[in-house]
């Protein structure tokens, strides 16, 4: 079995363990649909990221047919958390504003009855930040000091972008900031590497990538490093790791919208791009030897060794 | 225990040859050994751990809703939990009680991952000592073939 992996044996034999459990759950018909988009998040673990946000979405709908028009003062304090906690892991999957509006509307009613938690806000700054309404989610820390909510770096721009690539945000070395700027993968071969200074399979692949005579030197001008969209922008994680590693400067994308090439932002995924297509891809680097000879086929096929 | 300890110094090393933040020495020595002296370390444990109640574990301290949330979110892998869904645990529960949890999995070095968990007491707030990186990756879920999905409410341990 691939890395001794039983998460799916795992799960079926713990479903069938937990049966009586969840039948005894005496649950409101929120929480139960609120379990149906946990149970959507899990079942739609082995599809691509971009169809995993669609099914997750859809899934959404489905059970809140209507949402945006649903009176939540209607709803009782908890059976109102519920949806909540359902709106803000469908917004964190289609990324969408009309997902935003609803959450900001859910929490604004809970806020009125005093009602409202912390958890709550801050998932809702959280959405502000993967939805990259960087004032609107600077204001609410502002209004909320006590959240201790993460500070919104300075964004610049210091050239004239062209049109070469995704919009992408660089780390600043020392300061602040964001720098906007775009990834150039539209022209060429190229290899895009999803991959997160806290993602423990990241880090094994980037210590093999660097250490690999072979591979290292194939690799590092032609790759564009980035992070998954994200909730949380990691900065002072980033900025460390960026000055210690110059030449993996990991980078962050505006939206993962903005990639339609790529299909899944799992870390790490590493995609070879031929004049913005994808030609070849894989994902993962097991613990029980990596996945050196995968990406040497990888670099094979963009004859870049 | 004879055979714990190359694999904990095997572990030490690797993690310090990480191009990543090396993590914290200390910190995989205390994880190697907090899974090797874990209750449940497998579906089966966790089967036998159901099987004799509930109740007479911590887990007793979530809602039951909140427990099979938990309990159906657990991922693992040959080295422990790898995965695991922390939401009910930061709405429901303070630092301890999460602590207690974990540790019947082998994984309580990861309470301090937990974003906005109560730290109430003055064990809270000892397990909520920073410390240098854990290896804990908040709003990721450990996936097969060794990969890290954005998934809210999830931490991916460094055992993925």
């Amino acid at each position: 079995m691939d890395k001794a992996r039983q998460s799916l044996g795992v799960f079926l034999a713990l479903l069938c363990v937990l049966n009586l459990a969840v039948a005894s759950v005496r649950s409101s018909p929120e929480e139960q649909r609120f379990n149906l988009m946990l149970k959507a998040e899990r079942d739609t673990l082995g599809l691509p990221s971009t169809q995993r946000m669609r099914v997750m979405e859809e899934t959404y709908e489905n059970l809140f047919p209507g949402s945006a028009d649903t009176d939540p003062t209607q709803l009782s304090d908890a059976e109102l958390g519920f949806n909540f906690r359902s709106t803000y892991i469908a917004a964190h999957f289609s990324r969408r504003l009309h997902h935003f509006a609803i959450l900001s509307a859910q929490l604004s009613e809970l806020e009125s009855r005093g009602a409202a938690n912390e958890d709550q806000r801050r998932k809702l700054h959280e959405t502000m930040m993967a939805l990259r309404l960087f004032e609107k989610a600077d204001e609410y820390r502002a209004r909320h000091p006590d959240l201790g909510l993460p500070a919104i770096p300075e964004i610049v721009t210091s050239k004239v972008l062209v049109d070469d690539g995704p919009l992408v945000y660089r780390v600043h070395r020392s300061d602040f900031k964001l720098i906007r700027d775009t990834a150039p993968i539209k022209d060429g071969i190229r290899i895009v590497a999803v991959v997160h200074p806290s993602c423990n399979p990241s880090r094994r692949a980037l210590s093999d990538i660097m250490l690999d005579r072979r591979i290292w030197p194939a690799v590092r001008n032609v790759t564009q490093w980035m992070t998954p969209q994200g909730a949380r922008l990691d900065f002072q994680l980033l900025q460390k790791w960026n000055r210690e590693h110059s030449e993996v400067e990991i980078k962050i994308p505006d939206s993962v919208r903005d990639w339609p090439m790529l299909t899944d932002w799992s870390t790490p995924h590493f995609y070879l791009l031929k004049d913005g297509e994808v030609v070849d891809e894989f994902m993962g680097w097991p613990s029980d030897g990596g996945n050196q000879q995968r990406l040497l086929e990888l670099l094979g096929r963009g004859g870049l060794i | 225990m004879k055979a714990v300890l190359p694999a904990v110094l095997a572990i030490i090393f690797a993690g310090t040859a990480h191009a990543g933040e090396p993590l914290a020495e200390r910190d995989l020595l205390e994880r190697e050994l907090a899974h090797e002296l874990a209750p449940v370390k497998s579906m089966s444990d966790l089967e036998g751990l159901i099987a004799s109640g509930i109740e007479k574990t911590p887990l007793h301290a979530l809602s039951t809703g909140a427990q099979v949330r938990f309990l159906q979110s657990l991922v693992f892998t040959e080295n422990g939990l790898a995965s695991f869904y922390y939401e009910d645990m930061q709405r429901e529960l303070d630092a301890t009680e999460a602590y207690r949890i974990l540790s019947l999995f082998g994984a309580q070095n990861s309470t301090r991952a937990i974003p906005g968990i109560r730290i109430a007491s003055k064990s809270d707030e000892l397990i909520m000592t920073p410390a240098a990186d854990g290896g804990d990756h908040v709003g990721y879920l450990c996936h097969s073939r060794a990969t890290c999905m954005e998934s809210p409410s999830f931490i991916c341990t460094l055992n993925c």
